[in-house]
């Protein structure tokens, strides 16, 4: 069925202590490529709404100008709209699979799925020598110290560099 | 006509409300901002209204915050719309008292049944929102009084009080197409010395039908009384009714800007002529002039004669301002101006009552 939504890409950004909704206007680029562009080490938003992480719901304020560093960035979660925030998967000679996958950052659990080489090798997806943040698809960012703030999106990016614990492959009932 | 107010920053997405929204049989208003919103609710009292949330400078939980807070905007049904999609969206938008949420993007058919919902909802919930109407031309001849006297019986079949209101300074035809004796008029009234509340529900004269008509004078006087009378009269009525409906006399007076100021909707009436489309022009700058909202008239293009006459759409394009209502040619009209049975009780059925039933 048609879907009428914006134009611009809906997504909130986490940093440790704040959220912040913004509508980005990407040019034609994809959001993964910009957080991902190493030539800046910046993100600038036309308008943030600030919410704080114990009230996620309520806007503290807007801006219409807002600059945010990359590398101090949480996650970003894309409700809907994965088209503008990632690029379609490409040809590979290696056979790649969705692994489920748990993730922490500070203040929030990550769950989800993210596409890896069948003999996937950690160390190597963590390494942040060529893409700083990891796409992980149907996600769902719970906040550790009350489950029920729960934040969900056909994708999550998350930064490599705030990952504390990633876990992948089926977890086992306790 | 059900009116919903769209607040939305996003232009595109505004156009494309509008015109789901009218296709669905409703009367759209849009505004792009949250303060023109609040200003704009504050003047129609919508039915309902669709707010986004992410606009800048007053966001959405702040305009429905504000909107809960005016006593008269309390049973308009209020629907966030918003890109900020999350569970604990949901939650903020009900804790600002909006009645329900739907993130975006959403599908159409999803929208109008949520709207359809929330208005149904809406309607089992008593005390209806006060309304007066001032039905008003510069041109005369263009059949306001007609207008007038089968919208004000239309609103009282619906079971809500309502009174009409004849303020030609003249010999006005309220009372000669309801073949009613009016005791006393406003002009009396007016002049008197008893300015209570009372003494204005005293001068009304209760028509067969139940509806309460404050008639005008059959002799004009020389001197009209001063307007603080009449306003304070036109407050007395809108606080007792549910719907006071007033026909204006075809002059720019000070009287007839008084009403139209405490007046919460004005139904611009013309017929599809040149002198009417010309007089009409004229009422649209003179109201601009009077800093009347814009959004408080309603153009009625009224087929008053058999041959078309001038094309709608031209004329649409002429005065810059689209059309509330069409209301047809009727030929059954002319007798029941003669018989004094206007055709909302002698033939409710008939093309023009039908369409004026609509509006309301």
């Amino acid at each position: 069925m048609t879907q009428v939504g914006s134009r611009r890409l809906t997504a909130d950004i986490f940093a440790d202590s704040h959220r912040l909704s913004t509508q980005m206007a990407l040019r034609g680029r994809v959001l993964s490529d910009v957080l991902n562009d190493t030539s800046t080490s910046y993100l600038e938003l036309d308008i943030a709404y600030v919410s704080r992480i114990d009230h996620p719901g309520e806007i503290l304020a807007d801006y219409a100008l807002s600059i945010v560093r990359k590398d101090r960035l949480s996650f970003v979660v894309i409700a809907t709209g994965l088209e503008m925030a990632l690029k379609q998967n490409q040809a590979t000679y290696v056979n790649r699979r969705q692994w489920p996958v748990f993730v922490t950052v500070p203040y929030f659990e990550i769950t989800g799925q993210i596409e890896a080489p069948a003999n996937v090798d950690l160390r190597a997806l963590m390494a942040t020598g060529v893409e700083r943040f990891i796409p992980v698809y149907n996600g769902t960012a719970t906040l550790s110290i009350n489950q029920s703030v729960k934040f969900s999106g056909e994708l999550i990016l998350i930064n490599k560099t705030s990952i504390e614990v990633l876990c992948i492959g089926d977890k086992s009932s306790q | 006509m059900a009116t919903i107010l769209v607040i939305d920053d996003d232009l595109d997405l505004l156009q494309m409300l509008r015109l789901m929204l009218q296709r669905g049989g409703y009367k759209v208003v849009t505004t792009a901002d949250g303060p023109d919103g609040l200003n704009k609710a504050k003047i129609l009292r919508p039915d309902m209204s669709i707010v986004d949330v992410m606009m800048p400078g007053m966001n959405g939980y702040q305009v429905v915050r504000k909107m809960r807070e005016d006593p008269e905007l309390a049973r308009m049904a209020i629907l966030i719309l918003t890109a900020r999609a999350q569970p604990v969206d949901r939650e903020a938008a009900i804790a600002a008292q909006a009645d329900d949420y739907m993130p975006k993007p959403f599908a159409p058919n999803e929208l109008l049944a949520k709207v359809n919902e929330l208005m149904a909802n809406r309607a089992t919930v008593p005390a209806p929102a006060k309304k007066s109407m001032a039905i008003f031309s510069l041109r005369g001849g263009v059949g306001t009084t007609s207008i007038a006297v089968n919208l004000a019986l239309a609103y009282h079949g619906t079971g809500q009080p309502t009174c009409l209101v004849d303020l030609k300074p003249g010999p006005g035809h309220v009372a000669l197409q309801l073949r009613l004796n009016t005791k006393t008029n406003w002009i009396d009234w007016a002049n008197g010395n008893d300015a209570t509340n009372e003494s204005v529900f005293k001068a009304l004269t209760r028509h067969d039908s139940g509806l309460e008509i404050m008639g005008s004078p059959l002799v004009p006087p020389l001197n009209l009384p001063p307007l603080d009378r009449v306003t304070a009269m036109l407050t007395a009525l809108q606080g007792k009714f549910d719907h006071v409906v007033i026909d204006l006399p075809a002059q720019w007076t000070p009287l007839t800007l008084a009403a139209l100021t405490a007046s919460d909707i004005v139904w611009l009436v013309l017929a599809p002529e040149v002198g009417s489309l010309q007089s009409t022009v004229g009422a649209l700058r003179a109201l601009k002039a009077a800093k009347i909202p814009d959004e408080k008239i309603e153009l009625i293009a009224n087929q008053t004669m058999l041959k078309a006459g001038l094309a709608l759409p031209a004329m649409e394009k002429a005065l810059g301002h689209g059309f509330t209502g069409r209301l047809p040619y009727d030929e059954t009209q002319s007798a029941a101006l003669g018989q004094g049975t206007p055709l909302m009780l002698s033939q409710p059925d008939s093309p023009l009552a039908a369409a004026i039933k609509a509006l309301v």
